[in-house]
């Protein structure tokens, strides 16, 4: 069996997600357009075109309970679609903001959504029964773009990755959509961080919750990976300093391993036993952690030095990676036993790699831990 | 390419390697807009520090970052006054073809001979290590372009005083 | 809300004050001198690169400890450099990576040596390195 299964689905895809039973994807080939792939036979085809945001969508989430997606474009919108007799049906989200949406994020009881935007802001989207519409209330407090964020596994605490150089933790309560829950951090006033992490020196790409919630993780542009652990008030934050291009999306395993993809177009691992450790590129023949972590040059630079000792022009300059340029997304698309064993991952170059943990962990010599 | 030029081209791949890390960014003081932030440069905490890596005194390139893009300016190598005009001429001619040229900056950065800007765009339709490739090869090739042009300008003007001076035989 | 707070993104606090890094500098020149002299610039490697002045707003300050970090990676011999960047801790390699481009971007002579350098810090340090020498506002 292979390590992973390559899907060219578009000449470059920004965003994927996957339905909850990964029949269907997702995707926006770098345009104002959503498409949705079905497997058939053996070929993956188009199945709807969602055209209703004019610029170019940046995330897609599809809610796997309640078969919603949602999308949020730079044209200032996020819509919600429905699936009904055989249409899927926009519906405009009220975010009051006048910047591009950046990132959009189901709650995990899919009762609310956050999305970040180039206002400054977060909006939390939250269903109006008595008005039949998505409202929102907005969590300012940053000083430059947001660009990524991600909910706590409780429902209520909000995690923000924002180019101002700081994570930010928040107390996404809304009455109206959570009703009487105990909030873990009292009785905060909406809109103020309960906690703000200023150990990147750049702005920050990817902040990831772990499955249990009890640490977060951020990677910076300055390649940075740093993780917070929320067992001590205050948190006590790790960092690692990584050798390679910075990571711009991450993926908990487990609790204790993260895969990290980015600019270096090949998923990474690291690992925590009794701290974090960059254990080494995940699709690559390997001796284990002594060998990959060493001074390995980058497939990218290899190809360079190529060119520069032997003066090699003509030589394919395809890189040896699954990936050829940049990977923007890595979502899990199978778990088991606490243990994410498929993920996938999607980039710059137009690809949907499928990613078995299991055959990379015996390709590579990593452990997952 | 000679082989005293490889370290600098090598230094230059390997920061632009790490320079070209940019991603689709929209405006955040414009509405609906997408402008490369390293020419507009209103938001402060989204320009990194530029830097510049000198061979010679007159050979150097600028490399500006941003989070949507990056420019690169180059300063060519001029040994004498030919080379100048020869330079300036060279340049002129590739700034008016910009629009087949695609990532070439229509107007160098103060100080520069030439200007690249490339943006998320430019990285979305075209493989970075391609697009790194291009340009050092193209800063390979304008060197050998102006010492071929101002061989041929030699040889000219040496036959064109052969024949002058014929008259006077 | 534009623009609020943009100076506070750039800020970068703590380190000590003016006088504290140039007692340092002075401290750092007499070292690296002694090695020089010595004929063994490795020696002094590692304390050049410990704790530079990046906290300063004072422009002078940076400019007089850059000159003295960079005479000493221009006293180096070419051979040298692999084995010195070698014994270098990932925190002094950021802070090597500095400095070299720092001296790249001025001095025109020694570009060769410092390729070498440049060549050496990125094997051992990564495409990281550079990374944190374009993103970080803590300059050298």
């Amino acid at each position: 069996m292979s390590a992973f299964e390559i899907e060219h689905l578009a000449t470059c895809i920004t965003a994927h997600a996957w339905n909850a039973d990964r029949s269907r994807v997702a995707i926006c080939p770098n345009n104002n357009e959503v498409h949705i792939f079905a497997k058939k036979d053996n070929s993956w085809v188009v199945e709807h075109v969602l055209t209703e945001h004019d610029q170019v969508v940046t995330s897609i989430d599809w809610a796997p309970k309640t078969n919603r997606i949602l999308t949020a474009s730079q044209d200032r919108n996020a819509y919600v679609w429905t699936f009904a007799a055989g249409q899927w049906k926009p519906v405009l989200v009220l975010l009051r903001i006048n910047r591009a949406a950046t990132h959009v994020k189901w709650s995990p009881q899919e009762n609310k959504f956050a999305v970040a935007s180039g206002a400054k802001l977060v909006c939390i989207c939250f269903f109006e029964e008595e008005h039949d519409w998505w409202a929102s209330t907005h969590i300012r407090k940053h000083k430059s773009t947001v660009l990524k964020v991600d909910w706590h596994p409780n429902n209520l605490l909000l995690a923000t990755a924002s180019s101002d150089f700081k994570v930010r933790v928040f107390d996404a309560f809304i009455k109206k959509a959570d009703g009487r829950v105990t909030r873990p951090y009292g009785e905060i006033p909406f809109g103020d961080p309960i906690f703000e992490f200023d150990q990147c020196a750049s702005w920050v790409h990817a902040c990831k919750w772990s499955p249990s919630g009890n640490t977060l993780a951020f990677a910076s542009h300055d390649s940075n990976l740093a993780v917070a652990n929320f067992s001590s008030n205050p948190p006590t934050v790790e960092k690692i300093k990584l050798r390679t291009l910075p990571l711009c999306d991450l993926l908990y395993l487990t609790e204790n391993s993260i895969v990290g993809v980015g600019y270096d177009c090949t998923p990474v691992l690291i690992t925590n036993s009794n701290g974090w450790t960059y254990q080494g590129e995940l699709d690559k023949p390997g001796t284990g952690a002594a060998a990959t972590s060493g001074a390995e040059p980058t497939n990218a630079r290899k190809l360079f030095q190529n060119k520069v000792d032997l003066g090699d022009t003509k030589t394919d300059t395809k890189l040896s990676t699954a990936h050829q340029n940049c990977i923007t997304t890595i979502v899990p698309t199978k778990s088991a036993g606490g243990l994410v064993s498929d993920f996938s991952t999607s980039g710059l170059d137009g690809n949907v790699v499928q990613w078995h943990t299991k055959v990379l962990e015996t390709k590579s010599k990593l452990k997952v831990i | 390419m000679s082989l005293a030029q490889v370290p600098y081209l090598t230094c230059i791949k390997n920061t632009l390697n790490a320079a070209l890390c940019v991603q689709n960014f929209g405006s955040q003081i414009v509405e609906r807009h997408n402008k490369p932030e390293v020419e507009i440069k209103t938001s402060k905490e989204l320009v990194l520090t530029p830097v510049t890596i000198c061979r010679t005194k007159s050979e150097k390139v600028l490399i500006e970052t941003s989070i949507n893009s990056v420019r690169l300016s180059v300063c060519i190598k001029k040994s004498d006054e030919v080379d100048i005009i020869l330079a300036k001429k060279f340049v002129r001619f590739l700034v008016q073809r910009a629009e087949r040229f695609v990532i070439l900056r229509r107007k160098p950065v103060e100080g520069y001979d030439i200007s690249f800007l490339i943006t998320n765009f430019h990285t979305d339709n075209m493989f970075k290590h391609k697009l790194i490739d291009f340009i050092i090869q193209f800063l390979e090739d304008i060197d050998k372009e102006i010492s071929d042009l101002k061989l041929t300008l030699n040889a000219r003007g040496r036959i064109v005083a052969t024949e002058y001076l014929q008259a006077f035989k | 809300m534009s623009n609020y707070d943009e100076e506070q993104v750039e800020t970068v606090v703590g380190g000590k004050s003016d006088a504290e890094y140039k007692n340092d500098i002075a401290a750092r020149e007499r070292e690296v001198t002694k090695a020089l002299n010595g004929g063994r610039p490795q020696d002094a490697l590692p304390f050049a690169l410990s704790d530079p002045p990046v906290y300063t707003k004072t422009a002078a300050i940076k400019d007089a400890n850059a000159d003295i970090v960079i005479k000493l990676l221009i006293g180096f011999k070419e051979k040298d450099i692999d084995a010195a960047v070698d014994s270098l801790d990932s925190d002094q390699l950021d802070v090597l990576m500095k400095y070299i481009y720092r001296a790249l971007g001025t001095t025109t002579e020694t570009s060769s040596l410092l390729f070498k350098w440049h060549e050496s810090t990125l094997k051992k340090g990564g495409l990281g390195a550079i990374m944190r020498v374009i993103s970080e506002k803590k300059t050298v």
